[in-house]
């Protein structure tokens, strides 16, 4: 009896000392615990020494606490950021997108199209292998396409006019379309090519399953809501990366992920937020970077044809009474105000084009002349899509109010949240957030502007009849001119969207060991792993 | 026995069906529709009508419900709408893990609870009953989100002596036990307690006693012996709620349990994953519950007669 009672005192006082000794400095980062087939980078004698130019006997490996898992593995039908950003380790496109918005070649040499933009022809390399051995060529593109004409998929949205997939040769193919489609080249940009006899042999369940791609990384390892790792292919036609092995961690809590870079388990935590940094700020051995170069911008959606947002001068009113930067500031911490409807580096911004600076006077004047009288009005949210949710609209509500808005938050899950929102239209404001993938942003306005996939009831012709124009232009001088504009109208007129901030998620990262540079980073601001540069010691 | 045991396996299957039409119809009227959350916001109205006609989203309910059960006795659960996996897959790939933390859970809350308790009950208004009164207190007020993170800081940050994620090490399991077995913990050290003091103070206490039997014969062979029931009785309880309901904990240390999943599930309107798991889940409950029956009857033989 006595022996408990010793027992359970000593466990205590461990606890206590522990938790009262010194604070404020990073643990050294120690070798990860008992999985042997993880070797952090930082072992001790690393520190010491110069990395060794012959081959090195520790793998390089890049461990990233990351936020969510996959669905699966089939790229063309699983629309989530995960799998976009895995999907450039183990897939390759015909052509890709410099960080201007140039299109360089990838799988594709050179590509051409007709005036009318119904033929788009590509040549391709022939040096290429899938990791199965399976040589890519022009069959692997026809199977690619065809995907996209017969199955139900996420990303069919965009290929809709397509009708034919003609091989010409080993090495050449040729899209037929049913109408202009002048985004094709950026549409093609993200989409991975398939092998075609793999596909033929084990079906759509095969690559959900075990994908096969061309690019530098094969999946090696994979525990569904645990880990995904992937290493490096030596039989990789293009660059090679500086990691053997490139594994992410799933871990949904942020103050987790930050742990595991203090412990060393990870080395690149994703998408922390500025108070979880705030632990790491004084230790020079943890960098934060920010991802300002997203396309993600997020927005009020409103619901054009209803009292009171039917009324111009009550848009305006509440676009005046927002205090965007206080929001950015102290709410949430990361990213810049949105100046119009389109980020920077976005196609159609233009730095003329800009909302006014607040101007509550101004908003209460508009909102008396308009007829508005403190009716309710009702703002969704949807609980869980993005860090602090419920601050950003309280703070949001409190701003609006001064103004005369009264507006009744109801925080909705996921589900609940869609319906009202595409199904319903039970709103006067929601909140939601939108990238514009590869800065081009003819799905977005096709679909939530043209077509008003949100209900908001927004009717402009003449906005219409631009995106339109937009869709049967390839140049991107010309799509610059029809986006300003469509951006300028957007804006003045404070429809369909009100646009609030542009998200900058941030990610920290062990600078002893990592260096990020702009190679590491794909045009919307996602990462391009592969190519952030090891800088630690083997 | 043995008409104990085919007594509550019969009223078990009723059981699981009854939860299964229960969280059947409670999914279909739920707002929100799988479609929503399968396709980008992009996808035009005749793409979602043709999901939702291969999903078998337009037949009756009752035919879906029908439909469902009967692949459930062949042996299918379906696919995930999420996963593009057969649901038995997905769920008892998870279930392992939950069963591990559950229980290493109830092992570590019964390790501190039981001696704890029973000692408390003895020694009572000493320094031991006092700290077993505030670790009660303290125990069930804690909350988990922020125990486990300062477990984390402690043990690995800190101390580097512990993984702080993740189940690849066998080390990896003790952060998430304490987590949830630290609660149950405060809840058997009290019942523990005032159980002890209850039985100690009672009249065949007194008698044996008298009779000169040892203290410790006293506490453990009649005084705790008398105790045990209420304790299985919230052990069974608590075990049953932490196979489903670890969410929390898994989500904090990255656990790979079934509470993520059914997280998950839940929030991508996944009905036919929602729906396994219920079933798996239910199914477990009735099990243990039946289980806790069956350890009643070894621990108080007086109700092998009541209860068949």
């Amino acid at each position: 009896m006595k022996s408990v009672k010793v027992v359970i005192w000593l466990m205590l006082c461990v606890m206590v000392l522990s938790a009262c000794s010194g604070g404020g400095e990073a643990v050294e980062t120690n070798a990860s615990d008992a999985d042997t087939s993880q070797d952090t980078a930082s072992e001790e004698e690393a520190d010491t020494e110069e990395a060794d130019t012959t081959e090195s006997s520790e793998p390089i490996e890049l461990n990233i606490g990351w936020s969510g898992d996959v669905a699966h593995w089939d790229p063309y039908n699983d629309p989530t950021v995960h799998q976009y950003v895995t999907g450039y380790l183990l897939y390759d496109t015909l052509i890709a997108q410099d960080l201007e918005g140039n299109f360089i070649p990838q799988l594709a040499t050179e590509w051409s199209f007709t005036e009318d933009f119904t033929e788009w022809s590509f040549k391709l390399r022939d040096d290429v292998t899938f990791s199965n051995g399976e040589p890519f060529n022009a069959e692997c593109v026809k199977t690619s396409f065809d995907r996209l004409m017969t199955e139900t998929l996420a990303v069919s949205t965009e290929w809709k006019e397509l009708t034919d997939v003609i091989v010409v040769g080993d090495y050449e193919v040729k899209l037929i379309f049913s109408g202009p489609n002048g985004g094709v080249l950026f549409n093609t940009a993200m989409l991975p090519m398939l092998p075609a006899q793999y596909f033929a042999e084990v079906g759509v369940e095969g690559i959900t399953i075990n994908p096969v791609g061309s690019g530098a990384f094969v999946l090696s390892d994979y525990e569904k809501g645990q880990k995904m790792e992937f290493t490096k292919r030596q039989d990789y036609w293009g660059d090679q990366s500086d990691f053997d092995k490139i594994t992410f961690y799933i871990i949904s809590e942020g103050t987790t992920r930050i742990a595991g870079l203090q412990t060393g388990d990870v080395n690149f935590a994703y998408s922390i937020t500025p108070d979880q940094f705030a632990v790491l700020a004084d230790n020079p051995t943890f960098a934060a970077y920010e991802l300002t170069g997203t396309m993600d911008q997020t927005f009020f959606g409103v619901k054009c044809d209803e009292f009171p947002f039917d009324d111009v001068r009550v848009r305006t009113a509440l676009s005046l009474a927002l205090d965007r930067q206080e929001l950015v500031e102290q709410v949430v911490g990361v990213g810049d105000i949105a100046t119009s409807c389109f980020p920077k580096g976005c196609l159609g911004y233009d730095e003329s084009i800009a909302y006014p600076a607040r101007d509550v006077a101004l908003a209460q004047q508009l909102l008396e002349e308009s007829g508005y009288n403190g009716e309710e009005i009702v703002l969704i949210c949807p609980i869980g899509w993005y860090p602090k949710m419920q601050e950003q609209a309280e703070a949001m509500i409190a701003q609006l109010s001064e103004a005369g808005f009264n507006i009744k938050l109801e925080m909705l899950e996921p589900a609940g949240y869609l319906d009202a929102r595409n199904v319903t239209g039970e709103y006067n404001l929601f909140f939601t957030a939108m990238s514009q993938p590869q800065g081009y942003p003819n799905v977005f306005l096709t679909q939530r502007v043209e077509n008003d996939a949100n209900l908001t009831g927004y009717v402009n012709e003449h906005l219409n009849s631009l995106i339109a124009e937009a869709r049967l232009n390839a140049d991107l001088d010309i799509l610059q001119g029809i986006y300003a504009e469509v951006n300028q109208i957007m804006t003045e007129e404070y429809a369909p969207h009100i646009w609030l901030y542009q998200y900058a998620p941030l990610s920290v990262y062990n600078a002893d060991e990592l260096v990020l540079t702009d190679e590491a980073m794909i045009r919307d601001g996602r990462f391009h792993f592969e190519n952030i540069e090891w800088v630690g010691g083997n | 026995m043995a008409r104990l045991i085919f007594n509550r396996l019969i009223s078990a299957i009723f059981v699981v069906l009854g939860v299964s039409i229960i969280c059947f119809a409670i999914l279909a009227l739920a707002p929100g529709d799988p479609t929503q959350l399968i396709l980008p916001d992009s996808a035009p109205q005749a793409e979602r009508d043709k999901l939702r006609e291969e999903l078998g989203l337009n037949e009756p309910l009752p035919e879906r419900y029908l439909l469902y059960i009967g692949n459930v006795l062949k042996g299918d659960l379906g696919t995930s709408y999420t996963y593009k996996q057969p649901n038995s897959e997905l769920i008892f790939q998870k279930l392992p893990h939950t069963f591990l933390l559950a229980t290493s859970a109830m092992l570590l809350s019964l390790l501190i609870a039981i001696p704890l308790g029973i000692l408390a009950g003895v020694k009572r208004g000493s320094l031991t009953d006092v700290f077993s009164m505030f670790f009660g207190m303290l125990g069930q007020s804690l909350s988990p989100v922020w125990l486990g993170i300062l477990l984390i800081y402690i043990f690995s940050v800190k101390l580097s002596m512990l993984p702080p994620f993740g189940a690849e090490s066998p080390l990896s399991i003790i952060m998430p036990s304490i987590t949830l077995g630290i609660p149950l913990a405060a809840l058997i050290t009290r019942l523990t307690r005032a159980g002890m003091i209850d039985v100690l103070s009672e009249d065949f206490i007194t008698a044996t006693k008298a009779k000169g039997i040892t203290n410790r014969k006293i506490v453990f062979k009649y005084a705790f012996k008398n105790v045990i029931i209420p304790i299985v009785t919230v052990v069974g309880l608590q075990f049953a709620g932490n196979i489903g309901g670890s969410i929390v904990t898994e989500e904090i240390f990255a656990w790979p349990g079934i509470g993520r999943l059914f997280a998950t599930a839940i929030y991508n309107r996944d009905y036919p994953l929602i729906q396994s798991i219920m079933l798996v889940l239910s199914t477990v409950m009735v099990l243990i519950n039946l289980s806790v029956d069956i350890l009643y009857t070894f621990i108080d033989p007086r109700l092998r007669e009541s209860r068949t």
